[in-house]
């Protein structure tokens, strides 16, 4: 749960953004240490890719125009603009039913369910 | 209030919330309505069958007991006290050969602090595929009463990151590397001690002649709280004369490129696991952990942190389940036997805090055991266990009848684990979503992430 109250989806998907990307940045970190020479063709190298599916957040992480519906969002979670100007993270749009971090944040029902599951690679 | 029986008419609805609790007969139109209802006709008919009251189903909890003794007295005076004898007398014999301590006056300027048997019943299984109990003591010093600053400095425990691990595991089964496991026998004895430490003759060990007499440790012992740092130290100063090197991310992932090679040693503090893309490259480095340490070696990693590795190396997929650990958390609270759900959490389903908490329901252990489970290999789990544990201070019949839908949800899919495939894409994918105002109560959004690697999520978090 976050801690503070989004006043619009796409500040909440920014708050949520700036969380995965510092596990993101992390990680990529380890991945690209542990791939040697050999293997960077199997592993690639380069900045992570990260889906989402709100445009406006996108847009606002890659363009950022303060205006009054987001001139209060906190300065921590502008670690996304930094991360995107030094290239270690790139943003995709991805549709809801294709987003993996769904079931992360809302219950539902069978199919959906079932569907997220084998997408999260369980089996 | 009396009991109604199923298909009450509304005339028995109004009854009930009326202030009245006395039967109104005139109101009745039917006769058959009316069983149940405290008769007051003699002639009614009433079942035969005998009568129970419901079961509560919330408070059906069984805890495993733990049959192994928990004091010295019980060890030597109970009804397996030759088998605890010679288990206490195997963990003496290893702590002497590793000269762990020396016989000393009382110092004076020095707190002088206890130890205490710790007694385990461990299941074996052997080669012949035997199941086998083994008693096992362990002497441990009583850490809990050292005090920071004085009598240790630093801590730390060399615990590798689940999620390191699930990486390193996506890409063993991408690149096909070999993956061996070995085991640090007496791992904590291993520690060099830095600082004077001293330790009263344990129980049952006293000298004859010097019972007033103290052990000066030189080594450290379990329940030391610097000993782990004493054996990651070590560990760290044999991998870097090796030639490994630390990776910065995770300071117990060590990497070694050698001819093309690549050998990977991932540091659980007692457990290793060995990554390389020959098995030459493993024996070598076996051969040289062997040398310095006391070490087991389990062959191919079978069974990591609890977590089943199943490895087909023709098809080139790793899986990872945690299906027995599943097996013993429904066993633990009474749901060995439920029926199995499609979906953990009912959609739209809000919780509040509770006033007070029903310390009676086992929710924070229920909470907990899922919480393993769901950060080990079940990222399905997440959201679910992330809602649930807002409440573990404040919970009540309905925190827990969710609980038990997870535990049910859990039944069904006990084997289901993370599936690493050689074919699949082998670079990082980032998923990043949110819900808005999700929580009710606070107005508070939810924040989901998942990394995927080689075909399986490798971090999540909700």
């Amino acid at each position: 749960m976050q801690k503070t109250v989004a006043l619009s989806t796409m500040e909440s998907e920014y708050m949520a953004l700036c969380e995965s990307s510092k596990e993101a940045v992390w990680l990529n970190k380890l991945v690209q240490s542990v791939a040697s020479q050999r293997l960077r063709t199997a592993i690639s190298g380069g900045p992570i890719n990260i889906k989402v599916d709100n445009s406006g957040c996108i847009d606002f992480s890659k363009k950022p125009v303060e205006h009054k519906r987001t001139k209060h969002i906190d300065i921590r979670c502008h670690f996304m603009r930094e991360v995107i100007t030094s290239d270690k993270v790139t943003l995709e749009h991805c549709a809801t039913d294709d987003m993996m971090a769904d079931p992360m944040t809302n219950e539902h029902g069978k199919t959906k369910h079932d569907r997220h599951v084998e997408a999260l690679g369980l089996c | 209030m009396q009991t109604l029986t199923p298909g009450k008419t509304p005339t028995h609805i109004i009854r009930m919330v009326g202030p009245d609790d006395k039967q109104d007969d005139g109101s009745d139109t039917s006769a058959d309505d009316n069983q149940g209802c405290g008769g007051s006709q003699d002639t009614l008919r009433r079942s035969g069958r005998a009568r129970r009251p419901p079961v509560e189903y919330w408070l059906s909890v069984r805890v495993v007991a733990h049959k192994a003794p928990t004091t010295y007295v019980q060890a030597v005076q109970g009804q397996e006290s030759a088998k605890w004898q010679i288990a206490l007398d195997e963990e003496m014999k290893a702590i002497r050969q590793n000269k762990t301590w020396r016989l000393t006056n009382r110092p004076a300027s020095r707190r002088v602090l206890k130890g205490k048997w710790a007694y385990k019943i461990k299941n074996e299984v052997h080669k012949n595929e035997n199941n086998k109990t083994r008693h096992r003591a362990r002497l441990c010093f009583m850490g809990n009463r050292q005090i920071n600053g004085l009598d240790f400095n630093e801590t730390f425990a060399p615990a590798a990151k689940v999620t390191t691990i699930l990486c390193i595991l996506a890409m063993t089964a991408a690149s096909g590397w070999k993956l061996h496991q070995m085991d640090v026998k007496t791992a904590f004895l291993n520690g060099d001690l830095d600082k004077e430490v001293s330790m009263e003759q344990p129980d049952g060990y006293v000298h004859p002649t010097y019972p007033d007499k103290v052990w000066r440790l030189f080594q450290a012992l379990y329940g030391l709280k610097h000993a782990p740092k004493m054996l990651y130290a070590k560990l760290d100063d044999f991998l870097n004369s090796q030639g490994f090197d630390n990776i910065d991310p995770d300071a117990c992932l060590y990497l070694l490129m050698h001819d093309g090679e690549i050998i990977i040693v991932l540091v659980y503090v007692d457990d290793t696991l060995l990554v390389a893309s020959s098995l030459a490259a493993i024996y070598e480095i076996k051969d040289a952990l062997h040398k310095r340490f006391e070490m087991k070696d389990l062959g191919e990693a079978k069974v990591i942190l609890g977590l089943n590795i199943r490895r087909d190396q023709a098809l080139g997929t790793l899986k990872l389940a945690e299906g027995k650990y599943a097996g013993q958390v429904l066993e633990k609270f009474g749901m060995a036997e439920c029926n199995p759900i499609r979906t953990q959490l009912e959609v739209g389903l809000q919780l509040v805090k509770a006033d007070e908490s029903d310390d009676a329901l086992p929710y924070r252990e229920a909470v907990g055991s899922l919480m393993y489970m769901m950060v080990g290999t079940r990222p399905d789990l997440a959201f679910a266990i992330g809602k649930l544990s807002r409440f573990v201070s404040c919970y009540g019949k309905e925190h827990w009848a969710a609980i038990k839908r997870v535990l049910r949800y859990v039944k069904g899919l006990m084997e289901k684990g993370l599936d690493f495939d050689k074919n699949s894409s082998c670079v990082l994918q980032g998923f990043s979503d949110a819900d808005w105002a999700g929580d009710h109560e606070t107005q508070h959004c939810t924040t989901g992430s998942t990394l995927i690697l080689g075909g399986a999520t490798v971090s999540w978090g909700s």
